[in-house]
């Protein structure tokens, strides 16, 4: 809770510098601030992932899929951020190719969820 | 009469198929006592699958409650959980499912080769009480209709069921909106196919049991008059003695149908019951997770309750056509 509060004050203080610095040096504030939550962050996933783990056992979903969807959320949470500091920054373009790129990879990544429904399906016509 | 009366005695219901030999109860003369033992014994039997079915359940919150959180992250894509949770789902149900509609198809089939042994022998005792319009009649009926509804479930509505999951799952995992129609529609097809060919059964054994019970029952008083008329002196207790004849012939008759009718409860009872508690326990997870869940997956849960709930259907369709038909040789002449 300690934590939380004192990225909120951090948060509120860059905002009010950010208003008074000159453009280049606040996407770089706004970039370093970013990391230092989300580093702090990591310490709250940490027991979010070890539930998902007891989780996954208990549903005996294949443990690579378990890695997929994180790998997926990590990619997608680093590039919403991204986005926006590159909006934030006036690059509305670069924001958008690495939105088309954040895309691509996730569907890179989801490859095997695809081959593991088609699997699925193939199985149950099987039984026809 | 010795000859009459020994093949009288030749006239016993066939012995219950091994699927059913556990149920089946020891005394057959008192068909409340013996139904009351069955249901007993199968509830009794179930324990294993409540286990499984419980298990199953378990599987499925965990799987929903972990999609969930993963839903909770903000900026997490949306689309990929409700992937994996469909995957996720199917694995789960697929094998049990599988199993469970191999059953039901075992099921099926075993009832309606009993119905076929059956049948003859309830056609022979009517035939003995005096029914022969009745029992021609009652047993062609219900010959082509069982072969019809036997050939339909295994060849088409197995089939059907199994598009049904296909559908679903692929509904679940896509979110398709087309997806979802059709499956609805193959759903909507089994249950009118099923209604159909009970209505049309029931209806013919309704109308050819009263035209040709009264047919025979006409006749047999003809018969009777006519021995008590034609015969001097005698013509009365002949026809009286053969009226004990005709009482033992349906006696003989009635002991033959509650036999089968217990045997085919019996049959019925188990996988019945094992298909039935993991509907329930299916469509209570479903209700459960739909509190924390998304509405695609639990779709795909209620989904796959309904497929059991077609199982259930198709089985208890095949038990009801062979438990009508004995009915009717049991309500005899006129």
């Amino acid at each position: 809770m300690d934590m939380f509060l004192q990225a909120s004050a951090l948060v509120l203080l860059g905002l009010i510098l950010c208003q008074t610095l000159e453009k280049n040096f606040s996407v770089l504030l706004c970039l370093g601030i970013s990391v230092m939550i989300l580093v702090a962050g990591i310490s709250f996933f940490r027991p979010v992932v070890a539930f998902l783990e007891e989780l996954q056992s208990l549903c005996h979903l294949r443990s690579d899929m378990l890695l997929i969807l994180m790998k997926v959320t990590f990619v997608c949470i680093i590039t919403e951020i991204a986005a926006l500091l590159c909006v934030d920054g006036g690059n509305a373009s670069l924001a958008q190719s690495l939105k088309l790129l954040s895309s691509a990879l996730v569907l890179w990544l989801s490859i095997p969820v695809f081959r593991a429904l088609l699997d699925l399906l193939q199985r149950i016509l099987e039984g026809v | 009469m010795n000859l009459y009366h020994s093949m009288l005695t030749q006239i016993t219901a066939p012995t219950v198929p091994q699927s059913g030999a556990h149920l089946m109860p020891e005394q057959t003369d008192n068909f409340g006592a013996g139904l009351f033992r069955i249901v007993q014994e199968a509830i009794g039997s179930i324990r294993p699958d409540l286990k499984e079915a419980a298990a199953i359940s378990m599987s499925l919150i965990a799987l929903m409650m972990l999609i969930s959180l993963i839903r909770l992250i903000p900026g997490s894509n949306t689309k990929l959980p409700d992937f994996i949770c469909a995957v996720g789902i199917g694995t789960v149900l697929l094998q049990s499912t599988n199993s469970l509609i191999t059953l039901g198809v075992t099921t099926i089939q075993d009832l309606s080769s009993y119905a076929k042994l059956l049948l003859p022998v309830m056609t022979s005792a009517l035939a003995a009480q005096g029914g022969i319009t009745t029992s021609t009649a009652l047993y062609a009926g219900t010959a082509i209709f069982n072969s019809i509804l036997s050939s339909l479930l295994s060849k088409l509505m197995v089939p059907m069921l199994y598009i049904y999951l296909v559908l679903a799952t692929a509904h679940g995992a896509l979110g398709e909106e087309i997806l979802k129609k059709m499956a609805e529609f193959i759903k909507w097809l089994s249950v009118w196919i099923l209604k159909g060919v009970l209505y049309l059964f029931t209806g013919y054994m309704g109308i050819t049991g009263v035209l040709s019970g009264t047919t025979d029952a006409a006749a047999l008083k003809a018969a009777k008059l006519t021995i008590s008329g034609v015969v001097p002196v005698v013509g009365g207790i002949l026809s009286d003695a053969s009226e004990a004849v005709l009482v033992g012939a349906g006696l003989v008759r009635n002991a033959a149908g509650v036999y089968g009718i217990l045997a085919m409860l019996a049959v019925f009872a188990g996988p019945f019951l094992r298909i039935g508690c993991h509907y329930l326990m299916i469509r209570i997870t479903g209700a459960v997770c739909s509190v924390f869940g998304s509405k695609q997956c639990t779709q795909l849960i209620s989904d796959y309750s309904g497929a059991m709930g077609l199982l259930l259907a198709m089985t208890g369709t095949m038990c009801l056509l062979g438990l009508i038909s004995t009915v009717c040789f049991l309500k005899g002449v006129g």
